[in-house]
């Protein structure tokens, strides 16, 4: 007998009892611990109904123009579907060391709740002006959790970016892909020594 | 015309809501509940700081648009860990006429808090279905404190159509969401077009440059898969007949299934692809109403 069969059996028969009398063989098994009555069934109806409506009814937006704001639990599930351009602009922080490479910081110097919750909050806060502040916020945050990997980096920069997709597909590094980069804010790291100039991009 | 009125209707109710054992349901009840435990659980401290988050970021969504401002952070603390003891509560079965409505109502609260930080997550919107539906069906009626202190046992000897139906809703509403991503791809900007797969790649793209950027490690494979356009091709329309189809899942059990093997797949290529993380998805629990769904009722 085969795994799901067996699940099957499980599910649809009632389970089995050891052989009783004539009368006790004939009695019908109980039913849901909620009584089946009419208003019952009428609710059950009723509730069912309004669920899946609610799900459904965000396909509203999917007739107006413009992009549509996205709520929970109820979607229209935009993910993958905004039209993307052959360029990708994004927020984000730069490590610089002593010899004046740079390379990206994590994103967790910026902010909690995760990459993409992160990323938004950054996106405005640096459409605000808060650029400098965050930059300096970061730096801060960096001496302080000292981890191994970010130990060379002496100076931390806040950018906004624009990078070329298709070049990044097929394999550019981070600077053939990179159109422009606009430094919004850039802070020494805390008890390590500054940054000497004209070092770094 | 009456007549086949009749004889749809009756078709309809043997495969929608067959009469069943409580089993199902109960089965169900235990990996939902036991998933929200493990999936809130694990990320208790990540949600804490989400609750401490800039009050400028505070964007409410759902039910959380009823604040004007920010919970204090231990108050959303305690309102987290509620539904983690309300959760323990449903996964066990005990008073589950009062425990499943609320826990799928603090459900509700601090998953749309959660999602108020400037960014809408889409991963928990079907377990939050799931309990809802779980909460307010008979889904304690076996394997549950409740069954053993009613019927002195965790199997009890009981048949309803109302076991055969919970299974039925949590799947139409997940049919539902995956139908809605479909139709959002193709009523969007590029419309039919997303079909070439042009929009998936960038997709891909600015997905794994983004991590890049922001300090984590994007797939290797990324660029590996990126210069061939054709395969980007194959994913789209793939991932389109599946959700544009989804509604066919609910048929029957075999194209349940189907579909069920063809969206855990998915999402496990997504992940591999590109690291996105649908855990619900990922998990399974997801897809187990289709496969614990009861045989349609026999005439």
């Amino acid at each position: 007998m085969h795994l799901s069969s067996r699940v099957t059996a499980v599910l649809s028969a009632p389970p089995s009892l050891p052989a009783m009398t004539s009368s006790a063989s004939h009695r019908r098994p109980a039913g849901a611990s909620v009584p089946d009555t009419t208003a019952t069934r009428v609710l059950a109806g009723l509730l069912a109904g309004a669920l899946l409506t609610a799900v459904a009814l965000p396909a509203r937006h999917f007739a107006t123009e413009g992009e549509a704001r996205d709520s929970f639990p109820f979607s229209h599930y935009p993910m993958f579907s905004a039209r993307r351009s052959s360029h990708y602009r994004v927020a984000h922080l730069l490590g610089i060391d002593a010899e004046g490479r740079s390379r990206p910081l994590h994103h967790s110097y910026l902010g909690t709740g995760g990459l993409n919750a992160v990323r938004r909050q950054v996106r405005r806060r640096v459409r605000d002006g808060d650029g400098q502040h965050l930059a300096e916020h970061a730096a801060a945050l960096l001496a302080a959790r000292d981890r191994a990997e970010d130990r060379g980096i002496l100076e931390v920069r806040m950018v906004r970016g624009r990078y070329r997709l298709d070049t990044y597909l097929r394999g550019g590094d981070l600077e053939d892909c990179t159109e422009r980069l606009q430094l919004v804010g850039a802070a020494s790291v805390p008890g390590r020594p500054a940054i000497v100039p004209d070092a770094g991009r | 015309m009456s007549t086949l009125l009749h004889r749809v209707a009756d078709a309809a109710r043997r495969h929608l809501a067959p009469s069943a054992s409580p089993t199902a349901p109960a089965l169900l009840r235990l990996a939902v509940g036991g998933y929200h435990l493990w999936h809130v659980g694990k990320r208790r401290s990540l949600y804490r700081g989400v609750h401490r988050t800039a009050t400028e970021s505070f964007d409410p969504v759902g039910v959380a648009r009823v604040l004007k401002r920010p919970l204090p952070p231990r108050l959303a603390d305690a309102l987290l860990d509620a539904s983690l003891v309300t959760g323990a509560l449903f996964t066990a079965g005990i008073g589950h006429r009062v425990t499943g409505p609320l826990h799928a109502a603090l459900q509700t609260w601090n998953f749309s808090y959660r999602n108020s930080w400037s960014m809408v997550f889409h991963h928990e919107n079907n377990l939050l279905l799931h309990t809802m539906v779980l909460g307010a069906a008979p889904a304690a009626d076996a394997l549950s404190v409740d069954a053993l202190v009613r019927d002195r046992t965790l199997l009890p000897r009981r048949h309803s159509w109302m076991y055969g139906a919970t299974p039925t809703v949590m799947n139409a509403a997940v049919a539902l969401t995956y139908l809605l991503a479909g139709l959002a791809k193709l009523t969007g900007a590029d419309g039919m077009r997303w079909a070439s797969g042009a929009s998936l790649r960038s997709h891909v793209a600015v997905d794994a440059l983004r991590k890049e950027l922001l300090g984590e490690s994007a797939n290797p494979l990324v660029r590996v898969l990126g210069p061939h356009t054709g395969l980007f091709t194959v994913m789209a329309v793939g991932s389109l007949v599946l959700e544009l189809g989804a509604p066919f899942a609910l048929v029957d059990r075999r194209p349940g299934r189907l579909f069920a093997v063809g969206a855990f797949s998915m999402h496990w290529g997504i992940k591999v692809i590109m690291r996105i993380t649908f855990p619900y998805n990922l998990s399974g629990v997801l897809y187990l109403p289709l496969v614990l769904m009861p045989p349609p009722e026999r005439r």
